[in-house]
């Protein structure tokens, strides 16, 4: 139980560093045609992703850190 | 595998009908063949359909079907026989299905999706013989700082009916799952996520099927009623002017059962020409064990377990995909739907400490109107 305080405290730290860095770049909207681009995307693949969580999930002990859950199935 | 190569054709040519459809939409197909060191192969295709309703009402729905062959059992842990070797996948021994023997079982899913300015619900659904999974989500995000920011959450809800083949009983299993995660532009060529996962699991957590030897009496596998989960990710994307990009990911996780985990991901794209885009990929991924994982029972314990997925090891993937964009392809003509689609093709190799490996290939086709 005190590894997952310790793990909930480092998530609270972790935001407060994502939050803070937002105040320090502001890139226009016609600045960002790079990021549109499916390669500089995060979900550009929602479905491979969910088939590889799926298969990855069958096979290891960890599960998360994919922004958000994957559902139940005998195979886990 | 015939009856899979006629399902597999159908969806490809209700697919096509059904792009035909839509517009400003995607479609896409993908098949998955996955084989391993152990006898397992599973066949996936999944069709997903994605359409703007309105001009703020969009709906997903996907289909994923598995085909699952089981090789026969090897071994049974902790047994005085053992050679080497758990299954890992759920199946059945009896007269009717011999350990001897492989065995085939189908996993029908469908997830359908509605979202609506920056919120959005989905439900899942999964069944197959001995297991009825459902889950439904709830997300909502919001963009901040002239759009150089996003926060996202989402809460989940599981819940799952176990039935294992060959007896009356019925086991449940519940799951709460909550996510928080900040998207930030860095800079015209970069951009970030972090993230945070918690998760808690309430119920049969236990292979039904699998047996362990302690102090020399077979026992069914028996882990703790419940599973607190968390993980830490860390993502970031850099574009090079050459037109390739690096995505580097990092997710470091830990439960209550002791396992704690370390994974890393490096994607590298690379455009080859308008039309070809290659990428290249490596993970690493290592993890302790659970405190009730032992290789061997001398005395029987309160919680015992054959499942590999929670002994210590660490494990390599890598691999890579070829995408091609068909439009000089199908400029005109009959199919000239197709010019706005591409071909994907994907092949990884999964290798581990503890002496599984596995090689995935994937094909798909992916319509966007």
């Amino acid at each position: 139980m005190r590894d997952l305080t310790r793990l909930v405290l480092a998530g609270v730290m972790f935001f407060g560093v994502g939050l803070a860095v937002q105040g320090c770049t502001t890139v226009r909207p016609y600045e960002r045609e790079i990021l549109a681009q499916q390669i500089m995307q995060f979900d550009a693949n929602s479905e491979e992703a969910a088939l590889e969580r799926h298969f990855l999930e069958t096979r290891e002990g960890s599960s998360g850190g994919h922004g958000g859950a994957g559902g139940g199935c005998a195979c886990n | 595998m015939k009856p899979t190569l006629v399902k597999i054709t159908t969806c490809f040519l209700l697919l096509s009908m059904v792009s035909l459809l839509f517009s400003g939409d995607k479609v896409s197909f993908r098949t998955n063949w996955f084989t391993d060191n152990i006898g397992t192969s599973v066949q996936s295709p999944v069709m997903e359909i994605a359409k703007a309703i309105t001009n703020k009402l969009d709906f997903l729905i996907r289909y994923n079907l598995d085909r699952v062959t089981i090789g026969p059992v090897r071994g049974l842990a902790a047994t005085p026989s053992l050679v080497d070797g758990i299954t890992g996948a759920s199946r059945p021994v009896d007269e009717g299905q011999p350990a001897s023997e492989s065995y085939t079982k189908d996993r029908n899913e469908v997830n359908i999706g509605l979202a609506t300015s920056g919120v959005r619900g989905s439900y899942y659904f999964s069944t197959e013989s001995d297991y009825i999974g459902r889950m439904l989500t709830l997300s909502a995000n919001r963009d901040f700082n002239q759009k150089n920011s996003n926060i996202a959450a989402s809460y989940s809800f599981g819940w799952d009916d176990i039935h294992p083949l060959g007896t009356d009983t019925t086991h449940t299993k519940r799951a709460h799952n909550f996510n928080l995660t900040l998207t930030q532009v860095l800079n015209p060529k970069l951009i970030g996520r972090i993230g945070v996962d918690f998760s808690y699991v309430d119920g049969f957590q236990s292979n039904p099927y699998r047996t362990v030897n302690a102090g020399g009496q077979i026992f069914l596998e028996n882990h703790p009623l419940g599973r607190t989960r968390g993980a830490l990710f860390l993502k970031l994307n850099r574009y090079f002017s050459t037109q390739t990009a690096l995505n580097l990911e990092y997710r470091f996780y830990r439960d209550d059962w002791d396992v704690q985990s370390h994974t890393a991901n490096v994607y590298y794209h690379q455009r080859f020409s308008p039309n070809v885009l290659i990428r290249y990929r490596y993970r690493y991924y290592r993890q302790s064990d659970a405190f009730f994982f032992q290789d061997s029972y001398p005395t029987v314990l309160k919680y015992l377990t054959s499942d590999y997925k929670l002994e210590e090891f660490d494990a390599h993937l890598f691999g890579f995909k070829v995408e091609y964009n068909l439009r000089d392809l199908f400029k005109e003509g009959t199919f000239s739907f197709m010019s706005s689609s591409t071909f994907e093709a994907k092949y990884e190799r999964y290798f581990s400490s503890n002496n599984f490996t596995a090689d995935i290939f994937q094909i798909g086709l992916v319509f966007n109107y």
